[in-house]
């Protein structure tokens, strides 16, 4: 579990490379992505849930790119695709073509409801985080 | 000072900043958001500005000057966030007066012409998060080195079909039929010593469209639903090309291969 989480961290760094993020907020978005991914292995672990696991694990990511924007004066952007990237349901969009190849189509059928699950609790994340705020948000002008 | 031509100088400024952004990969709202910010700077009369990602129009109007309209038409996006992190920067120092209209141009001419990592670095590092996203699924030690190098490879070809301008979705096809062709070929001369499962998903890891699909989310939750929709199409059409790339190539390598 421990390799596992060290590579995320590298993989996540070498993304935001390939998307041009600057040399100084490489280490941090790193660290996005590793939490990211340890939190999702541990609810795995505990619930045995993917779908869960990624819920939690993406609250948390959106949480943390949120302050991190907020004190680096950055876009959120930057933090939250790092940490989304290592959660993107890539494992059941394979294993769906799989099975599709395979003409086992009722558990084709299952691993792509698994994966829109997937990325929908994702999405559910990220609307939670971004909105709560403006809740405590004083009347604009 | 208060003449056309000074108006019509900013509104070039925010149109154009904005459209460095919106090539940059960054999300409508934050587009709309920076325009409306840059003008409102100034003592126009009403501001209204409309992006969606393949375009932008921006209406200002002063007392003395009737109507201006900018439209500018958006083509080839990419993810740049180094430019989007300084281009929300330098709007930022314009809006405080920080920084005067012409310090602005030479600025915006400065980061469209900013480059940040070379091209042969960028691929060395999909090679190794390929690598190490194969690892994330268990990956052995032999399933990790052949990552790395078809790693290498899809990058060099996503880099080099990106240079023709051709259309995503196309890039993304050619990138995972290549991917599941030299998957196939591996396990063909490898036999059963490598699972092919760890290597085919870490290495579509950097194809997968998650920038899109945080970008849609974001889009739709900030009211921008002509964006948000479309980008989520993006993102869906983008994840259907992968998956009928690996598909195309696996099965016709089951086909010659006759493995199935």
């Amino acid at each position: 579990m421990i390799l596992s989480v060290i590579s995320a961290f590298i993989s996540t760094i070498g993304f935001s490379i390939v998307f041009h993020v600057q040399k100084k907020h490489l280490l941090i978005c790193g660290a996005v992505g590793a939490i990211g991914w340890l939190i999702y292995l541990l609810v795995n672990e505990r619930f045995n849930s993917s779908v869960i696991a990624s819920f939690i694990a993406a609250l948390v990511v959106t949480a943390l790119s949120y302050l991190l924007a907020k004190k680096r004066k950055t876009p959120i952007t930057i933090f939250l695709v790092a940490g989304i990237i290592p959660l993107v349901p890539g494992l059941g969009l394979y294993r769906m073509m799989y099975a599709v190849l395979n003409k086992d189509y009722s558990s084709a059928l299952n691993y792509a409801t698994l994966t829109f699950e997937i990325a929908g609790v994702i999405a559910g994340a990220i609307v939670i985080i971004s909105l709560l705020p403006l809740l405590w948000r004083k009347q604009p002008k | 000072m208060q003449n056309n031509s000074y108006y019509e100088k900013i509104l070039d400024f925010a149109v154009h900043t904005g459209e460095l952004m919106l090539k940059s990969g960054a999300e409508t709202y934050r587009v709309e958001d920076t325009i409306t910010r840059i003008l409102n700077h100034h003592e126009f009369h009403s501001v209204d500005t409309f992006v969606i990602p393949t375009g932008i129009m921006v209406t200002v109007e002063t007392k003395t000057y009737s109507l201006s309209t900018k439209v500018v038409r958006v083509k080839n996006r990419a993810n740049r966030l180094d430019r989007i992190e300084k281009l929300n920067q330098l709007s930022r120092d314009y809006v405080s007066g920080k920084i005067t209209i012409d310090e602005g141009y030479s600025k915006l001419k400065e980061i469209k012409s900013s480059a940040s990592y070379k091209a042969s670095v960028i691929i060395l590092w999909i090679g190794i998060s390929c690598s190490f996203f194969a690892v994330m699924f268990n990956a052995t030690l032999i399933e990790f080195i052949l990552s790395f190098f078809i790693g290498l490879g899809v990058g060099l070809l996503q880099y080099h079909l990106n240079e023709k301008q051709i259309v995503n979705f196309f890039i993304l096809f050619i990138c995972s039929l290549f991917l599941g062709f030299s998957v196939m070929l591996c396990h063909a001369l490898l036999g059963n010593i490598m699972n092919i499962e760890p290597v085919i998903i870490g290495c579509i890891m950097p194809l997968l469209p998650g920038v899109a699909f945080t970008t849609a989310v974001r889009d739709a939750i900030s009211d921008e639903l002509i964006s948000g929709i479309s980008r989520a199409v993006e993102a869906l059409l983008m994840a259907v090309a992968l998956a009928t790339g690996i598909g195309v190539s696996l099965s016709l390598s089951y086909y010659i291969g006759g493995l199935l």
